[in-house]
C-alpha cells in the first residue's frame, strides 16, 4: 500500500538579506495511513519548516527548492494557497498548533469559530458545523453543552481538548502537531498525550508529531525520524531506533535525555551547536559535533542507506554500521576514566550539618482586591477572605553545600517562594533565617550583603543578559555594585568555572554572539562571581536544548561539589530535578506536600500527588508501558481553598478525613509527607473529622 | 454582583467626579488674578463703578457664599451670566457648542474610522512598500499645526480653485433667513462645512493610524491569528478578526482625542471664521469672561468622564473576556 504522505528529497531554502539559508536538505520521510509518526530534533533543525511544506504555511521567504511532497499519490508541493485550501487544508490535513492555550480567537464563541472553518472549506450549514463540534466535544471528553462558550471560559486543559476537537472537525486523514506539549507542564502534557493516544481507538487518522522531546516520541509514535541541521539523520520504526540506532546523533540524543527510572545515570551533552546552513549543504551537518567524525563526513552529504534487514530503517551516516560498536567502546572509556557515576549521588546527601537558609512557616499571601473600600473593610473586620495564598506555611532547611529541589505544576507558588527569598516580597508570616540571622532583622547593609551571598539564576537566558554589554561588562558589573575587586583575572577564572573555555575567547563577546547554552553559562557566571553561599535557580535549563541541558546540569552539580555552594532549584520537571538535587520538595498550591531525599522520593513516593507527578513523566523507552497519571482537572483556585487538604478534589485516594488539613508527618528516614494516608489519627493534635462532606464537587 | 450595581456605582462615581472638577474649577478661577472687574478698571472705569459691578455680580461676598450660590444655580441649570454678552451663559455657549460639535464629532469619528483602516492596512502588510513608506504622510500631517492645514486647504480649494467658500458657517442670506437648527438643513451650510470638516478629518487621522498600525502588528503575531491562517480562513475574514482585536487601544483614546480636538478647534475655527466654541473660548479668555470659560471647561471635563464610561462599556461589547462585575 502506498504511504499516505511521502516526502522525497525535499529541499527548503529561506531567502534572507544575508544570503540563502538551507533549512531542509534532501529530507525524505513517509507516513502510512493511521500511523503515528514522530519528528525529533533540536531547535533550528528544520522540523517545523518541513511541516510547513506539508501544510502550505512556509514563511513568505521560504521556498521549496527541490524534491516532492506527495499526498495520496498527488504532488502537492507546488500547490498555490487557493488550491491547497480547496483540496487539502483541514479536510485532509489538519494542524494542532504549538500553543493550544492561545490559539482560539478570544473574541468569538467556539461554535462560531467552528462555523467559520466549515464555511471556509465545505458547504455545510451552520447547524451541521455546530452538531459536528458537539459530537467531537463528546469524543474528546468535553460537555457538548459548552460549544457556545468563549475560549476564556475554558481551563487550559479544556482548551487543548477543544483544539484537538477542532483538528478533527472535517474528518482529516492526517493531523500535524507542532510541538503541542512544549509549553505545558508535565501533568498537562500527560493529559494531552493521553487524549491523543485514546483517540486512535475511535478515529482513523495519521499523526505527524513534531517535538524536541524524544521521550514523548518513544511513547507515542510507531515510527520516527531524527533531524539534524536540516537533514534527516535517521528514520525508521521507533523501537528499531531505540534498540539499534545507526546514527550517532540518535544515540547521543538518547544519552542526553534524562530518564526518571535512572536518576543516577550520567547524562551526556552533545558538544557544539547545529551549524548555520548557508548555501549548498554538501556535508554531514553533524560532523562538527560528532565524536566519531572522519574527514569523509565533511566532504559530501552522507547518503541515506537502508539498514540491512529492515527496509523501513535508514540512516544517513557513513559509519552507520559501526555506531553500535563505537558507542559501546566509548562507554567503556568513560567508565575506565571516571569510575564513579555522576549526577546526585543517591545515598550520600552532599549537604553538611549547618543550615544556610531555613524557612519557618513561611507565608506569602496576595490580596486580590485593588479596591480601596474592600481593603478598608478587610482591615476593619479582619480576615483576608479572598487573599491568594501563594505560599502557605512552608518549612524548609537548606544545608550548606546541598542542592534542594522544589517542584510543582505551574501556579503552585514555587516562583513566589523564590521571589520572597530574593526579598522581592515581604513574607506575610513566618521567617526566613539566613546563616543564623532572621532576614526580618536585616538593616540596609545586611540586605546588601544578603544580596551578594544569595544569587539567582533565571529561567530565560535569552532575556536576562543586557544586549549592550560584553561578557566582561556583564561580569564586572556585580563586582562594582558590591565594591569588590574588579580584576580581569577574576572574570577569566569564573568563565573557566562555568566551562566557557578558552575564557579569553568569550570575554569580549556580546550577548548576540552566544548560543542559548552559553548565555545561561554567563548568567551562572554572573551569579558565581560574587562567591555566593546560596544560588536560587529558577528552571535554569528549561529553555535549553536537551543537548546543552545535560552539560549545564552537570556543571551545576560540579560547582556544588567544588565550591561548596548551596542551591535551591525550582522546576516543574522532576527528571532534571532528580538529576541534580540531593533532596526534593513537592509543592502543591502553596504547601509542601512531601519532602524527601531524592532517591527515596523516586522509589517510594508517599503523597498521591507525588505519585501522579512521577507517573506523568514520559519515559524515553518504547518498550516501557507507562500508565497515564490519574490526575483529573487542574489545581484549584489559590484564593478559595477551603480548610481541607488542597489536593483532595483531584486525589485518587480521597477519604472523609481529607476535609481537614493534614499535618506534615514523618513517613520514613528524613522523609516527610502531608497526607492523611500516612499517619495515625486520633491523637490529640488531630481530632477526628466532623461529618463527611464528600462528593459534590467531582 | 450584578451589572446593574456596577453601572449604578459607576454613575455615582462619575457624578461625584464631575462635581469635584466643577468645585476645583470654581476655586481655581476665583484665585486667578484679574477678574472681569479689574479689566473694567483697566479700561478706565472708576473704582466706584467697579465696586458697583462687583456688587451686582456678587463678587464682594465671601467665597463660600459665592460657591454655594453658584452650586445652587448650577443645580437649577443656571450657569450664570456671561460678562461680555450680558446674556445667560447657556444661551451663549450652547449655539457655539452645537456649531463646533457638528464639525468635531463627525470629523473625529470619520478620522478614526479612516485612520484605523489605513493603519490596519499598513500593519497587515509586513515588508511591503505601504508598510515602509505609508507612515510618512500621516506623520507629516500629524505634526503640521492644524491651522496650517486649514490655511492650505483654503488656499487650494477656495483661493485657487474657488470650489468652496473661504469662511463662516453660511452666507449672509442663509443666516438671515433661517434660525436655530434650521440652518443645518440648508445646502449652503454644508457647502461651507466641507473645508473645516476636512481639516479636522486630516488632522485627527494621524493618531488612530499610528495606534492601529502598531496594534495590528502586535495582534497579527498572536497565536490565534497564526492558527486562523492554518485553519485556512479567508483573508478578509482574518483581517476583520484582527481589526476587532486591534481596535481596543484605538477606542481607548477616542474620548481623549475628541476632547483635545476642542482645543484644536480654537485655531481651525479662527481660520474658517466658524462661530463655534473655539472662537468663543478665545474671546472669552480675552474678555475675562469667567462664567463662560468655567462652564466650557466643565463641559470638556464632563465629556472625558462620560466618554471613558462609554469606552468601558464598549470594551465589554468588543471583548467578552472583559466582564463587568461589582466587587
Amino acid at each position: 500500500m502506498a504511504p499516505l504522505l511521502e516526502i522525497d528529497d525535499l529541499d527548503i531554502t529561506y531567502r534572507t538579506s544575508s544570503g540563502d539559508l538551507r533549512a531542509v536538505t534532501d529530507a525524505s520521510i513517509s507516513i502510512d495511513a493511521n500511523e503515528y509518526y514522530g519528528l525529533v530534533g533540536e531547535s533550528g533543525c528544520g522540523k517545523s519548516t518541513l511541516a510547513g511544506a506539508v501544510t502550505n504555511s512556509l514563511d513568505q521567504n521560504g521556498d521549496i527548492t527541490g524534491g516532492t511532497v506527495t499526498y495520496r499519490g498527488e504532488e502537492i508541493q507546488d500547490y498555490s494557497e487557493e488550491e491547497y485550501n480547496d483540496e487539502i487544508r483541514w479536510k485532509e490535513i489538519a494542524v494542532i498548533p504549538q500553543s493550544a492555550m492561545n490559539s482560539l480567537n478570544p473574541l468569538s464563541r467556539i461554535s462560531e469559530q467552528a462555523i467559520e472553518v466549515a464555511e471556509a472549506h465545505t458547504d455545510w450549514s451552520e447547524e451541521k458545523a455546530v452538531d459536528k463540534l458537539e459530537e467531537l466535544f463528546g469524543v474528546v471528553g468535553l460537555p457538548a453543552s459548552r460549544v457556545h462558550d468563549y475560549p476564556h471560559q475554558f481551563s487550559g486543559g479544556m482548551k487543548q481538548r477543544a483544539i484537538i476537537a477542532f483538528s478533527l472537525l472535517l474528518d482529516p486523514s492526517m493531523i500535524i502537531a507542532d510541538e503541542p506539549t512544549t509549553a505545558l507542564d508535565v501533568i498537562m502534557q500527560d493529559q494531552f498525550l493521553k487524549h491523543l493516544d485514546e483517540l486512535r481507538e475511535i478515529r482513523d487518522f495519521s499523526l505527524l508529531f513534531i517535538t524536541h522531546d524524544i521521550a514523548v516520541v518513544f511513547e507515542m509514535c510507531d515510527s520516527m525520524a531524527v533531524m539534524h541541521g536540516g537533514q534527516v539523520a535517521e528514520r525508521g520504526d521507533t523501537t528499531a531506533l531505540f534498540d539499534d540506532p545507526h546514527h550517532p546523533y540518535t544515540l547521543l540524543l538518547q544519552r542526553a535525555f534524562p530518564d526518571i527510572r535512572y536518576p543516577n545515570r550520567k547524562l551526556e551533552g552533545i558538544d557544539g551547536t547545529p551549524p548555520a546552513l548557508e548555501n549548498e549543504v554538501d556535508y554531514c551537518t553533524f560532523a562538527d559535533r560528532c565524536p566519531w567524525a572522519e574527514p569523509e563526513c565533511r566532504e559530501r552529504a552522507p547518503p541515506t542507506e537502508v539498514v540491512p534487514g529492515d527496509a523501513e530503517h535508514a540512516s544517513a551516516c557513513v559509519r552507520s554500521d559501526e555506531v553500535a560498536t563505537l558507542a559501546a567502546r566509548d562507554l567503556e572509556d568513560v567508565d575506565d576514566d571516571h569510575g564513579e557515576p555522576a549526577g546526585a549521588d543517591a545515598g550520600a546527601d552532599r549537604g553538611g550539618d549547618e543550615s544556610i537558609l531555613s524557612l519557618r512557616g513561611l507565608n506569602k499571601h496576595f490580596s486580590q482586591s485593588t479596591n480601596v473600600l474592600d481593603t478598608i473593610r478587610a482591615s476593619v473586620f479582619g480576615g483576608e477572605q479572598d487573599a491568594v495564598r501563594a505560599v502557605d506555611g512552608v518549612d524548609l532547611e537548606l544545608k550548606e553545600n546541598q542542592i534542594q529541589g522544589v517542584i510543582g505544576e505551574s501556579g503552585c507558588g514555587k516562583s513566589t517562594l523564590l521571589q520572597t527569598l530574593m526579598g522581592k516580597y515581604e513574607p506575610t508570616e513566618g521567617e526566613i533565617v539566613f546563616d543564623g540571622t532572621p532576614v526580618s532583622s536585616f538593616d540596609k547593609a545586611d540586605w546588601k550583603e544578603y544580596r551578594r551571598r544569595v544569587q539567582i539564576i533565571l529561567q530565560d537566558p535569552f532575556n536576562t543578559l543586557n544586549p549592550h554589554f560584553s561578557v566582561r561588562e556583564t561580569l564586572l558589573e556585580p563586582l562594582r555594585i558590591h565594591d569588590m575587586e574588579r580584576s580581569e583575572e577574576r572574570v577569566l577564572d569564573v568563565l573557566e568555572q562555568v566551562r566557557l573555555t578558552p575564557a579569553e575567547e568569550y570575554i569580549d563577546r556580546n550577548e548576540s554572539q552566544l548560543s542559548g547554552g552559553e548565555k545561561q553559562r554567563v548568567s551562572i557566571a554572573r551569579a558565581l562571581i560574587l562567591e555566593p553561599d546560596v544560588i536560587l535557580a529558577d528552571e535554569p535549563v528549561s529553555m535549553l536544548d536537551v543537548s546543552t541541558q545535560a552539560s549545564v546540569l552537570d556543571m551545576l552539580n560540579e560547582l556544588t561539589d567544588e565550591y561548596g555552594v548551596s542551591m535551591l532549584y525550582i522546576s516543574h520537571d522532576l527528571s532534571t530535578v532528580s538529576y541534580v538535587c540531593d533532596r526534593v520538595n513537592v509543592m502543591y498550591l502553596g504547601r509542601l506536600v512531601e519532602s524527601a531525599p531524592t532517591m527515596d522520593l523516586l522509589t517510594d513516593p508517599k503523597h498521591p500527588y507525588t505519585r501522579s507527578l512521577l507517573q506523568a513523566i514520559p519515559v524515553p523507552d518504547p518498550h516501557h508501558e507507562r500508565e497515564w497519571a490519574e490526575l483529573p482537572g487542574t489545581p484549584g483556585d489559590a484564593s478559595d481553598l477551603g480548610t481541607g487538604c488542597r489536593f483532595r478534589d483531584r486525589c485518587p485516594d480521597r477519604m472523609d478525613v481529607c476535609e481537614r488539613m493534614p499535618r506534615q508527618a514523618d513517613v520514613g528516614d528524613d522523609h516527610r509527607a502531608a497526607c492523611h494516608l500516612h499517619y495515625e489519627h486520633g491523637s490529640g493534635d488531630d481530632p477526628a473529622p466532623t461529618a463527611a462532606t464528600d462528593g459534590g464537587e467531582r | 454582583m450584578s451589572q446593574l450595581y456596577y453601572y449604578a456605582r459607576r454613575t455615582v462615581v462619575s457624578i461625584l467626579l464631575i462635581f469635584a472638577i466643577a468645585t476645583f474649577l470654581f476655586f481655581a478661577f476665583r484665585f486667578m488674578p484679574g477678574d472681569y472687574a479689574t479689566l473694567l478698571l483697566q479700561q478706565g472705569a472708576s473704582p466706584e463703578q467697579v465696586a458697583k459691578v462687583r456688587q451686582m455680580w456678587g463678587l464682594d461676598q465671601p467665597l463660600y457664599v459665592q460657591y454655594f450660590k453658584w452650586l445652587s444655580n448650577m443645580a437649577q441649570g443656571n450657569a450664570g451670566m456671561s460678562r461680555q454678552f450680558n446674556e445667560p451663559v447657556l444661551e451663549v455657549v450652547l449655539p457655539a457648542l452645537r456649531n463646533s460639535l457638528i464639525v468635531a464629532l463627525p470629523g473625529v469619528l470619520v478620522a478614526f474610522v479612516l485612520g484605523s483602516l489605513y493603519g490596519a492596512l499598513m500593519g497587515s502588510r509586513p515588508n511591503s512598500l505601504l508598510e515602509k513608506y505609508g507612515i510618512i504622510p500621516p506623520n507629516i500631517v500629524g505634526t503640521t499645526p492644524d491651522f496650517f492645514i486649514g490655511i492650505l486647504l483654503l488656499t487650494v480649494f477656495s483661493a485657487w480653485l474657488g470650489w468652496f467658500p473661504s469662511g463662516s458657517i453660511a452666507s449672509v442670506d442663509t443666516l438671515t433667513s433661517t434660525s436655530g437648527w434650521g440652518i443645518y438643513l440648508t445646502s449652503d451650510f454644508w457647502y461651507h462645512y466641507t473645508l473645516p470638516f476636512l481639516t479636522v478629518v486630516i488632522k485627527y487621522m494621524y493618531y488612530p493610524t499610528l495606534v492601529m498600525r502598531g496594534s495590528v502588528v502586535e495582534v497579527r503575531n498572536q497565536e490565534f491569528a497564526t492558527y486562523q491562517r492554518l485553519l485556512g480562513l479567508g483573508k478578509w475574514r482574518r483581517f476583520r478578526h484582527i481589526m476587532k482585536h486591534a481596535s481596543l487601544p484605538v477606542v481607548t483614546v477616542l474620548p481623549a482625542v475628541t476632547a483635545t480636538s476642542i482645543s484644536g478647534l480654537v485655531l481651525i475655527e479662527i481660520v474658517f471664521n466658524w462661530p463655534g466654541i473655539g472662537q468663543l473660548l478665545l474671546t472669552s479668555v480675552f474678555a475675562r469672561d469667567t462664567p463662560v470659560i468655567q462652564f466650557m471647561f466643565l463641559l470638556i471635563a464632563a465629556w472625558i468622564v462620560i466618554g471613558n464610561f462609554i469606552v468601558d462599556i464598549a470594551y465589554t461589547i468588543i471583548d467578552p473576556r472583559i466582564t463587568i462585575e461589582g466587587e
